[in-house]
């Protein structure tokens, strides 16, 4: 038998700090990605294929735990659980419930989802597990062979590339060459939030925009951007929308943002898979945009400027700063978590009024291909933003999946009627 | 499949109304259970059932919070004094805060005439209690039972009509009423000239705390934590005032001492019930670590 190499605990990495201290039953910081088979997932087999990965994925099979100075992830023992499907996904994960594990794995008729916890990894992190699950699955079930190209081989170790804390080997690597200075804590601007009342804890309404790849493809070359651009700029023309209709006065608008996470790993050839994405926040002034084209110019231009190598630096160092810091450094975990989790209220949350995030494109092997039908994600619920919106595409489709905390579909309702105008035809499905 | 006319968008077939701008859905070829869903049903979750997580954190908080504070009162008289003497004060008054602050919280439903009936009668026990183990007979508590019995005898009058017109009609009960208290009163006061040093003060000073608490709660307090903030202020005071006028009465002499106990208990509890009260953070803080 061979000798397990990996450790027995885990250090959170640089930006999965914030959750722990800032997760709550509104904010649960759980999201979701979740494929449709053609068949109806059979969860005894689901859990043996579970059981079958765990070595694979040590990282991901942890408790949190609370050390004197920051919290840790350690090495859990205990069985692993599968779910059934809730109405409202994205639901708090109860570690006490949950037999100590971050994570859950839900079947809901042909649906397997997986549900967890940003501390642990981001959106590329978790669609690699599920993908290595199904995988798993479907040898299991005998429809596929043992080993595929592009998903994770269960023979290997995993490396210790895999676990480390990207952030901060980018940071030791490059702050040499840092030349741009880091975002100010302090300078927060006033940004419009959706003014709606929250619905009451864990009701979370999803709805889900189903269109072609190659229409919506068409309508942003119209546009001259790229497909999430032209979806963030639809995006943030509903909340201009919204904060006209919420707002009466004219000069009480302010500016709307929106929250785009970048998948950094392409840019650094790093193949983590924990939490190594980093955020960019386009914002407009209501005031200098008259039409959907000058805010697509704009963000696009935001991009241009804000995704290039010094900037991500930048962004990094930035994100690091907390865990360099010399001063907190010392301090017990509670006290960090209380300041992490004010800062992050007060000027992390209120600095967007939506999140986009974009999964990128989903690719199976060949063999695995036909047994797949839809491939989702979800953000997780948060109370600031109110509304947020998970993109992924799969074959010819894309799935846009908004999810929020209000009643009104206030966001949706103007996108995806934007989008019929424009000549996209779309599809809904929704948990209402 | 459908579309939505006012959104034209496709609808999935399990939709009734569109998700966008709830337009009902007419599609009279797909039939109710022809198709699967995305998600599984909604649970209907009752009103207090949603509530029932944070209900119950409160009252476990509170619960545990009296719990330490009777078994340090408890312990530090055993140890002062070798026997039970004291703590029978602070003990009896944990339980009346207990019964008027934390058990409201571990009931499903609560109507605003029963927590009043059930804080009548915790009050009644306590101040019978309470003169039992002053003076080792009932003197003044009779004054005290009498007045929340009037008070709540009005009260079941103004807010449970209909229960009391199932027995006799409205004027009736309050003729009747008016009469057997009356008597009692006299009854009582033929034996204790009390009427002007004790009675009317007393039921001054709750009717000036109840008109002041009417207007906090409804102008400046919004939340269960500051409601129960102004409760424990109002027993602080009350309790402070009955002790002085008791003390007058009986010794002529205005002093504060089973009273003290009181104030010892609610002002940290104060203070603590504040600074969960304004700090958020905090708040989730306490539900987090209590996993709730």
């Amino acid at each position: 038998m061979k000798k397990d190499t990996t450790p027995n605990w885990f250090r959170l990495d640089t930006s999965a700090k914030i959750y722990p201290a800032r997760e709550s039953v509104r904010d649960t910081a759980v999201f979701r990605v979740a494929f449709t088979l053609s068949k109806k997932v059979n969860p005894v087999i689901l859990l043996q294929a579970l059981e079958n990965i765990r070595h694979r994925f040590p990282y991901y099979n942890v408790l949190l735990k609370r050390g004197l100075f920051w919290n840790y992830f350690q090495k859990n023992d205990n069985k692993l659980l599968v779910w059934p499907d809730t109405p409202y996904p994205c639901e708090r994960i109860h570690p006490l419930l949950n037999n100590g594990f971050l994570y859950k794995i839900k079947y809901y008729n042909k649906t397997l989802a997986l549900e967890i916890f940003h501390g642990l990894t981001d959106g590329y992190g978790a669609t690699e597990f599920l993908k290595c699950l199904l995988h798993q699955y479907l040898f299991l079930l005998g429809d596929v062979p043992e080993n595929l190209p592009g998903i994770i081989s269960l023979d290997e170790e995993p490396d210790i590339s895999e676990y480390e804390d990207a952030f901060i080997k980018v940071y030791e690597q490059e702050k040499d060459n840092i030349t741009i200075k880091k975002r100010s804590l302090f300078g927060t601007k006033h940004i419009y939030q959706i003014k709606d009342k929250l619905m009451p804890q864990g009701f979370y309404n999803i709805t889900t925009g189903i269109f072609s790849v190659k229409d919506i493809k068409r309508v942003s070359k119209q546009f001259d951007a790229t497909i999430t651009v032209f979806l963030a700029a639809l995006f943030l023309e509903a909340i201009i929308h919204l904060q006209v209709e919420q707002v009466k006065k004219k000069k009480k608008h302010r500016e709307v943002a929106l929250q785009i996470p970048v998948n950094v790993r392409n840019y650094y050839k790093i193949n983590c898979m924990r939490n190594f994405s980093l955020f960019v926040i386009p914002t407009i002034c209501p005031r200098d945009v008259t039409s959907l084209q000058e805010i697509t110019n704009q963000i696009t231009l935001f991009m241009k400027e804000n995704l290039t190598h010094n900037h991500l630096l930048s962004m990094i160092e930035d994100n690091c700063s907390l865990a360099k810091n010399q001063f907190l450094k010392f301090f017990p975990v509670d006290v960090k978590n209380l300041f992490i989790s004010y800062i992050s209220n007060t000027m992390g949350s209120s600095q967007f009024s939506g999140t986009l995030s974009n999964m990128g494109i989903v690719k199976f092997p060949v063999e695995m291909e036909k047994y797949v039908t839809t491939a989702t994600f979800l953000p997780s619920p948060s109370p600031y933003e109110k509304c947020s919106c998970g993109l992924g595409s799969y074959k010819d489709n894309m799935y846009m999946s908004f999810g929020r905390s209000i009643k009104e579909a206030h966001i949706e309702r103007h996108l995806f009627r934007r989008l019929v105008q424009l000549g996209v035809p779309v599809t809904l499905k929704s948990n209402q | 499949m459908s579309y939505c006319v006012h959104c034209g968008v496709k609808l999935s077939d399990y939709h009734k109304v569109c998700p966008l701008c709830k337009t009902p859905v007419i599609n009279p070829n797909v039939s109710e259970y022809a198709f699967n869903k995305d998600y599984p049903q909604y649970r209907t979750r009752h009103k207090n059932e949603r509530d029932a997580s944070n209900k119950m954190f409160t009252a476990i908080l509170l619960t545990m919070l009296l719990i330490i504070y009777s078994v340090i009162v408890f312990l530090l008289d055993i140890l002062i004094t070798k026997s039970v003497s004291w703590s029978l004060y602070p003990l009896s008054v944990f339980a009346l805060l207990w019964v008027g602050v934390a058990f409201p919280f571990f009931r499903k439903r609560n109507t605003f005439f029963t927590l009043f009936s059930i804080d009548c009668l915790a009050v009644t026990v306590f101040l019978l209690v309470l003169n039992l183990i002053i003076s080792q007979n009932l003197i003044w508590s009779q004054f005290t039972t009498l007045s929340i019995a009037l008070v709540w005898f009005i009260m079941l009058g103004i807010f449970n009509p209909d229960r009391v017109k199932k027995v006799l009609p409205i004027a009736f009960y309050y003729i009747l009423g008016g009469i057997v208290l009356t008597i009692s009163f006299v009854l009582l006061l033929s034996s204790h000239m009390s009427l002007f040093q004790l009675l009317i003060p007393i039921n001054l000073v709750i009717f000036i705390l109840a008109i002041l608490s009417y207007f906090i709660v409804t102008s400046i307090v919004h939340d269960s934590l500051g409601l129960i903030m102004v409760l424990l202020f109002d027993i602080s005071i009350f309790c402070i005032s009955v002790n002085l006028l008791i003390s007058k009465y009986l010794y002529d002499i205005a002093s504060l001492n089973w009273s003290l106990f009181v104030i010892i208990v609610a002002l940290p509890l104060i203070a603590i019930l504040h600074v969960i009260r304004k700090g958020k953070k905090l708040r989730k803080f306490i539900n987090r670590r209590l996993h709730l």
